[in-house]
C-alpha cells in the first residue's frame, strides 16, 4: 500500500472529539475493545484538547483510587463482636 | 501518552469485574436450613463481608452510631431471613441490598438528602463540564494528596451520585451488581457514574483554587 493510501486509511479511522470525549471513561476504565482503544489513542494523541479531558480523567480516578484505598482499612474488632453478639441473642453460634 | 497505556492495562483487569453478572442458580434451590450448616453458611458467605457493610452503613447514614445501628440491623435481618438467600449469588449485593432497604426505611424521606430529579442532575453535572484542564493544572493536582479532597466530594455529592460512586468505585461492585442494589437500570448506574466523576473534576479543580494551588479562572476563560 502507498503511503498515501496508508493515509488515507487511518482518516477513515479518526474519530472526533465529540465521540473520543464520550468514550473516555470507558476508554480510561478499561472498558472498550481493541478497535475503540486504537481509535482513541489515535485522537488523543494527535488532539491536545481530548488529550487534556483523558489526563484530567486519569486525575480524578487516580483521586478516587486514593480514597477507596484509605477506606479499605477495617473497622475495628469491637464492632465485629458487637454484631456478633446481637446476633448470638437472636440464636446464632459462631461455628 | 505511555502514562495513559500503563495506567489502562493497570486498570483492565479491575474494571472488567464490572461487566460480572452475578452468578444465580435456580430459585428454587435454597440454601440447607438445617441449624448447623446453616449457621456455618452465615458464617462463611455472610460474615467475611462484615467490613464492607460497615463501609457501606456509613456512606449511607454518615453517623457513626447511625452506621452501626444499621449495620447491626442489616446483619440481624440477614441472619433472619438467611434461608432466602440463594447459593452462588453475590452475598455482598445481598447484604448492601437488605442494608439500603433497612435504612430507606428507617430514616425519614427529609433525614435523608432531598431526592434530586434525574434531569435536575443531569443538569447540574452537564453546566459543570470541567473535564479537560490546562496540562500545568492537571500536572500540579496530579503531585499533591487528593485522597482527602475527594473524600470530601464525594461526601457532598448528591445521594443518586455518590451511593453509584460508593458501591462502584470503593467497593468495586460490578455495574449489574449495583444495579441490583440500588434497583435502577444498569446503564443508569453507568451515566450516574460518569456524571458524578464530572462533578468531582469539578470539585478538584475547585479544591485546587481554594488551596492556591491554581489560579482561579474567570468565565471568559471556562473551557
Amino acid at each position: 500500500m502507498s503511503d498515501q493510501r496508508h493515509a488515507a486509511a487511518d482518516e477513515s479511522k479518526m474519530i472526533d472529539c465529540g465521540t473520543a470525549v464520550r468514550m473516555l471513561w470507558d476508554y480510561l476504565d478499561g472498558n472498550l475493545g481493541p478497535r475503540e482503544v486504537e481509535a482513541i489513542q489515535r485522537h488523543v494523541n494527535r488532539c491536545s484538547h481530548c488529550f487534556s479531558h483523558a489526563d484530567f480523567g486519569q486525575v480524578v480516578l487516580d483521586a478516587i483510587a486514593q480514597a477507596r484505598q484509605s477506606q479499605a482499612v477495617d473497622p475495628a474488632a469491637a464492632l465485629r463482636e458487637r454484631v456478633i453478639a446481637r446476633l448470638r441473642a437472636d440464636g446464632y453460634e459462631e461455628p | 501518552m505511555i502514562a495513559h497505556h500503563v495506567q489502562f492495562m493497570r486498570r483492565t483487569s479491575r474494571r472488567i469485574a464490572r461487566y460480572r453478572v452475578p452468578v444465580t442458580l435456580p430459585p428454587t434451590t435454597t440454601v440447607t436450613d438445617t441449624s448447623s450448616s446453616r449457621q456455618q453458611e452465615f458464617h462463611d458467605l455472610a460474615l467475611p463481608w462484615l467490613p464492607d457493610v460497615a463501609r457501606y452503613a456509613q456512606s449511607l447514614t454518615r453517623d457513626a452510631t447511625a452506621a452501626e445501628d444499621l449495620l447491626q440491623e442489616t446483619y440481624l435481618n440477614a441472619w433472619r431471613h438467611w434461608h432466602t438467600f440463594i447459593p452462588g449469588s453475590e452475598p455482598r449485593a445481598w447484604l448492601f441490598t437488605i442494608a439500603r432497604n433497612a435504612w430507606r426505611k428507617r430514616a425519614p424521606r427529609d433525614a435523608r438528602m432531598v431526592a434530586v430529579e434525574e434531569q435536575t442532575l443531569q443538569a447540574m453535572s452537564d453546566a459543570e463540564f470541567p473535564l479537560g484542564a490546562p496540562s500545568d493544572i492537571t500536572r500540579r493536582l496530579a503531585s499533591i494528596d487528593l485522597g482527602p479532597a475527594i473524600t470530601h466530594a464525594i461526601a457532598d455529592l448528591p445521594e443518586s451520585f455518590r451511593e453509584v460512586v460508593q458501591l462502584v468505585e470503593l467497593q468495586e461492585l460490578s455495574y449489574a451488581e449495583a444495579a441490583e442494589v440500588l434497583n435502577i437500570p444498569v446503564g443508569t448506574v453507568r451515566s450516574r457514574l460518569f456524571r458524578a466523576r464530572r462533578l468531582l473534576q469539578t470539585a478538584l479543580l475547585q479544591h485546587a483554587q481554594d488551596a492556591g494551588l491554581v489560579p482561579a479562572r474567570g468565565p471568559e476563560e471556562q473551557p
